[in-house]
């Protein structure tokens, strides 16, 4: 965190100056010949014109030429507060978030590589332009730059923005590894040059969509399977009704359950649906819920916020459901749309060893036969149905023998024709496990800043059918019941991270430790460290070989300053706007 | 490097310090117990032979390499405790997506805390 500072400094205020200098209309101009997108919402204009020049064509300099998320145009809304002095009630805020996500957004697939940024998903950035990778990840995520579109003019402006906010940047990281000569590119314009050729403001898919877009009906009733890591998977349905009179809005009331715990979950919320395809949504937990288990004190409880996104055929939302404070504490949800023909959700449990006697097995879904007998059931070969215990519409409990020389790999359920693939998996033995995450991180806090806590979960794999661990025929089988612990990931003399970092409970849980300097420490040093997950796996019975397996954590420093456009956690005077997102 | 030969006496010095460290790695010596101070003061990462400079602990110098990890990728390299260059970051807006910026978006971030090693609980998290 040294600041080498470089001679780049003077050329990089000259640039500012150059660009703040030229006039507006000139912008406007240099930019027309891409063509924008015109703005035709009276909020936006009122709102924005002030700054913004219009021309007669309807097109607002820099608006018109960008897309984004509806995140994005919140974070450019609330740095206009912020930053430029403007002074907006939450209605007017809300209604230019909605009109600029649907006017100005991006298409489905446009958004779909990016979608981990939007659902909050901690991901190590992988990215096939290295420039461009080094460049803006010295600060953010890829994602930020990915679920963005500008014109070639707009790109470049972008870049002098960042200059303009912060000055010293051309001489940190976006200068590292900067080439000296007559021919050394300086990395940003390598990067813009890729991102305006990557990203540009008019593309086939925005223009398919923009075209055929409308606010989806979503109303009626959908299936919902999950999964909460530490907690497992989740079952039960989501009813949602649209608001008279704001057809993208829409109430919801969810009712599902953690079959491993046994407890189940009532929630009601509201959301949005940007652009035709992206949900944003918030719920609060009922007192109809059951009290979590002890175990599940952090978890994702509460209040949480809600990212789908709609699949083009309108059957199937998936996304994730987190709870804002802490990014990481979340479910992964999928639900299908539920019309009057039955629908397979999922299955309970989905590992089922071969040859391990009979046992109870649910089947999650929803218009299922309340009639049900074995012949409406199919569970894949070597799955034998014994008995239907009791068949509701969302539910059927039902016992099955899984035969001794069955073939391990996935099955598909089948109820009355309704199929889920991959709904069970049928395995012999568990060959090897894996850690996942490989390499997680977490965040010391809980004095000053928040922590980030990190779950970590055991999965099971059979070597498949070479028998040979670490191939493409292996099967993922799932995950499975460990002991976790700590171990010292040694990288320094005397390393002693393990004894600071924090602790590791048996859902695998990471808790950090806590900030600031710990006088414990050689140096003051903080509770941050690297270090090894341990995951060890007894199989039940004696079956098979007890396995181990590892992965990295690495637990680090807090940040001190929380982007998130979707965050509402009060801070001191920090919340500028009631969150238009809902 | 070994084909070539040194000509003055520094040189010569260089290469004998060269000779031992390579001998003690073979050896595969590591530092006694006991002796105190050898190594107090954490380096980088390991396989580095003892009697590398010591690499101050604190900032990771020019790698830049992250916010949260080291040019490594652990922890070993960070600014330790992180709150010593706190200020410097939110002055310099070294971090901008890490520790607020006193530019734009904190000016006065820091005026509840006059020294961050020991005022560091008086920090706000900012939401810009």
């Amino acid at each position: 965190m040294m600041k080498p500072i470089g001679v780049s400094l003077i050329a990089g205020l000259v640039a500012v100056g150059a660009v703040a200098m030229m006039p507006e209309a000139a912008l406007v101009e240099g930019q027309l010949r891409e063509g924008g997108i015109p703005v035709t919402n009276q909020a936006v204009i009122e709102s924005c014109a002030a700054c913004h020049a219009v021309d007669d064509q309807g097109m607002m300099s820099r608006i018109s030429y960008m897309r984004k998320t509806p995140e994005g145009w919140q974070a450019s809304l609330h740095r206009m507060v912020g930053l430029q002095g403007l002074q907006i009630e939450p209605e007017q805020a809300q209604e230019i978030v909605r009109y600029l996500s649907n006017e100005h957004g991006l298409a489905p697939e446009e958004l779909r590589p990016g979608l981990w940024d939007v659902e909050r998903r901690t991901r190590a950035d992988r990215y096939p332009h290295e420039v461009t990778l080094r460049t803006c990840t010295a600060c953010h995520s890829m994602g930020r730059t990915i679920t963005q579109r500008r014109s070639a003019e707009e790109w470049d402006l972008l870049m002098d923005t960042h200059r303009g906010y912060y000055p010293l940047i051309d001489n940190q990281r976006l200068r590292s590894n900067a080439g000296f000569g007559p021919s050394a590119q300086h990395p940003v314009e390598e990067a813009l040059e890729h991102l305006r050729e990557a990203y540009p403001l008019q593309t086939a898919a925005w223009a398919a969509w923009s075209a055929s877009a409308r606010t989806p009906r979503l109303e009626g009733r959908w299936t919902l399977e999950g999964w909460e890591p530490a907690r497992g998977p989740v079952f039960g349905t989501l009813e949602i009704q649209a608001v008279a009179g704001s057809p993208e809005q829409f109430t919801t009331r969810a009712t599902y359950h953690y079959p491993r715990e046994g407890t189940h979950v009532v929630r009601e919320g509201e959301a949005r649906v940007y652009t035709g395809y992206q949900w944003r949504g918030r719920s609060q937990e009922t007192s109809e819920s059951s009290a979590p288990p002890a175990t599940a004190e952090v978890s994702a409880s509460g209040e949480l916020r809600e990212v789908m996104f709609l699949e083009p055929g309108q059957g199937e939302l998936h996304g994730r459901w987190f709870t804002g404070a802490h990014d990481e504490l979340g479910l992964e949800v999928r639900l299908r749309r539920a019309r009057s023909d039955p629908v397979v959700a999922g299955v309970y449990p989905r590992m089922l060893r071969s040859g391990g006697g009979e046992q109870e097995v649910r089947v999650y879904g929803a218009n299922l036969p309340e009639s049900a007998g074995e012949a409406d059931l199919d569970l894949g070969p070597g799955v034998e149905l014994v008995t239907v215990e009791s068949a509701h519409a969302d539910s059927l409990i039902v016992r099955v023998r899984v035969e001794e020389d069955s073939r391990t790999g996935h099955r598909t359920a089948s109820v009355n024709g309704a199929t889920l693939t991959d709904a069970l998996v049928v395995f012999d033995r568990v060959d090897y496990m894996k850690v996942e995450p490989e390499a997680g991180m977490a965040r010391i806090g809980g004095i000053a800043m928040p922590r980030q806590f990190e779950r970590y979960e055991a999965i099971g794999y059979h070597a498949g059918a070479d028998g040979v661990p670490g191939t493409e025929l292996d099967i993922r089988i799932g995950p499975l019941d460990v002991a976790w612990e700590l171990a010292e990931y040694p990288l320094t003399f005397a390393d002693d991270d393990a004894e600071f970092v924090g602790t590791i409970d048996g859902s695998g849980l990471f808790t950090p430790g806590i900030d600031g300097p710990n006088p414990e420490r050689p140096g003051n040093r903080n509770n941050m460290g690297d270090v090894w997950v341990v995951a060890r796996y007894t199989p039940p019975d004696g079956e098979g070989p007890a396995l181990e397996a590892r992965g990295y954590l690495l637990v680090t420093t807090p940040i001190y300053i929380r982007w998130d456009p979707s965050e509402v956690m009060e801070g001191p005077g920090m919340r500028l706007l009631d969150d238009p997102l809902m | 490097m070994r084909k070539l030969k040194g000509i003055n006496r520094k040189a010569a010095q260089i290469e004998s310090h060269l000779d031992e460290l390579r001998h003690s790695e073979q050896a595969g010596a590591q530092t006694p117990e006991g002796e105190e101070g050898a190594h107090d003061v954490v380096g980088l990462r390991t396989g580095s032979p003892p009697g590398d400079p010591h690499i101050p602990l604190g900032c990771t110098l020019i790698f830049s390499p992250g916010w949260e990890t080291d040019a490594s990728g652990g922890t070993a390299g960070l600014c330790q405790p992180v709150e010593r260059d706190l200020f410097d970051c939110h002055l310099g807006c070294f971090w901008p997506a890490q520790v607020p910026d006193q530019l734009n978006h904190a000016p006065d971030w820091t005026s509840r805390c006059a020294a961050a090693e020991k005022d560091w609980r008086n920090v706000d998290l900012i939401f810009p």
